[in-house]
């Protein structure tokens, strides 16, 4: 069986719970004894209970079977940039197990003061690649695909195939607009982030719903002068995306499906509002 | 690591150390030098449609990561201009690791057992041959780009044949 069974696990107590472990070592050997991988092995782990050391925190804020959920999906960033970097950190280490990671673009240096990825070596570096080599360091058994272009409406559906979720982590209005059009088709639900100065937004599109990107830009644009952006302002807006993307992945009611949430990091607020369709506004 | 650059013809799967610059031409963890990789080095092919070939690359990918399989390189379409109809898929190893990645491959479904060795194919590929020569035709190319392409060739291809003590060093498609 390709997975550490309870007997051979160890027990800990994270935050009070009993928790059933296995380590790096452990699956690894069961993953070579076996001939599955490593994170078969782990999924086949959690699915007995058993947590891969590594993720053990996650526990109890979710169940073993949620984080097979979380560790058997793969999300799509659509962006390895600002928004994009977090993204893909925070789901590497929240434990999903395959990202594929979209940017055309390479880091120079206007990109230090955000991009979570970006650091002086790495300038004049593909973001993509960088962005998934980073996320590979995390735990050993990520998985991470590059994809070194610019979505367009013609390669957005091939790119982003095989997504269970696809995140936003764009800067352009007209290439979400596309990215969005991309999972509904795939029936793979869509999250929305934008960053402007101190402040961002986020909003949850699921795959059916009649509400879209529209509702939130109603002239597919981008501003002509787009603002400064703010590196705690961008982590803020990834970290509500990725908390969304992990609740849906792990199989629990979106948080935010049709609505936008706004936070206003010069107030510290956030404003929840219902989205309508496009059509629906007086 | 699935790489995946729509500029190339192909896609990639490398171990993460690769853009390292470590070699993924080893055996036992010694870089393999000309002459052993004209000996020993080669490739499984597998043949399929896109979506197919897509999924199998994702399988392989942990098996790229734990090098159990030093690499991988796939078109992003089919080859038709070589006559070509569906997408191929080179598993790059070691002879002497070969059957190890083949049974890999058996249990993600591959069923067509062709090996071809790094020899054959840079044979098929020096100055002057036909495939060389046929590939250039398909991209109608001038003579003086077809002069350029086989010294580009002779160059990189010449150096494998006659320095098998010199370290082989991949290069980039």
């Amino acid at each position: 069986m390709g997975a550490v069974s309870p007997r051979e696990a160890r027990m800990v107590r994270v935050q009070g719970e009993e928790v059933l472990t296995a380590s790096l070592t452990q699956l690894r050997s069961r993953a070579r004894e076996t001939g599955k991988t490593v994170r078969e092995t782990a999924v086949g782990s959690l699915n007995l209970g058993v947590w891969p050391v590594s993720l053990s925190r996650n526990a109890p804020l979710f169940t073993a079977p949620e984080q097979a959920r979380l560790l058997s999906a793969r999300a799509a960033v659509a962006g390895c940039g600002g928004l994009g970097g977090f993204l893909a950190s925070l789901l590497a280490r929240a434990g999903v197990g395959a990202l594929t990671l979209v940017d055309g673009d390479v880091f120079d240096e206007g990109n230090l003061n955000r991009q979570a990825f970006c650091f002086r070596d790495s300038l004049g570096r593909e973001k993509a690649l960088e962005a998934a080599r980073a996320c590979q360091a995390v735990h050993p058994f990520t998985e991470a695909a590059a994809v070194r272009t610019v979505l367009t409406p013609d390669n957005a559906l091939d790119v982003l195939k095989g997504a269970d979720i696809v995140l936003d982590g764009l800067d352009s209005v007209p290439a979400r607009f596309a990215v969005h059009r991309a999972a509904r088709e795939l029936g793979a639900p869509f999250i929305h982030g934008a960053v402007l100065g101190w402040s961002g937004q986020t909003a949850t599109f699921l795959p059916g719903s009649s509400i879209g990107l529209d509702a939130v830009y109603p002239v597919p644009e981008d501003a002509p002068d787009p603002p400064g952006v703010l590196a705690p302002a961008v982590a803020v807006v990834a970290a509500l995306q990725c908390q969304e993307a992990l609740r849906i992945l792990a199989g629990r009611p979106a948080a935010n499906a049709d609505r936008l949430v706004f936070f206003d990091g010069e107030s510290h607020t956030l404003h929840r509002m219902e989205l309508a369709p496009a059509g629906a506004r007086s | 690591m699935i790489y995946d650059s729509p500029g190339s013809h192909f896609i990639f799967i490398y171990h993460p150390s690769v853009f390292d610059g470590q070699s993924y031409t080893v055996f036992q963890g010694k870089r393999l030098t000309n002459g052993e990789v004209l000996a020993y080095w080669g490739k499984w092919i597998i043949l399929g449609e896109r979506p197919w070939i897509d999924a199998l690359a994702r399988a392989l990918d942990p098996h790229v990561e734990a090098r159990r399989i030093p690499c991988v390189k796939y078109d992003r379409e089919p080859s038709k201009n070589l006559g070509v109809e569906e997408c191929v898929m080179m598993v790059y190893c070691d002879r002497r690791e070969r059957d190890a990645v083949w049974e890999i491959l058996a249990a993600n479904g591959a069923r067509m057992k062709a090996w071809v060795t790094e020899r054959e194919t840079m044979e098929l590929w020096r100055p002057g041959s036909p495939l060389l020569e046929r590939w250039m035709d398909s991209r109608g190319f001038d003579e003086t780009l077809r002069e350029a392409v086989r010294a580009d060739a002779k160059a990189r291809l010449g150096r494998v044949f006659e320095y098998p003590d010199e370290e082989f060093s991949p290069w980039e498609q």
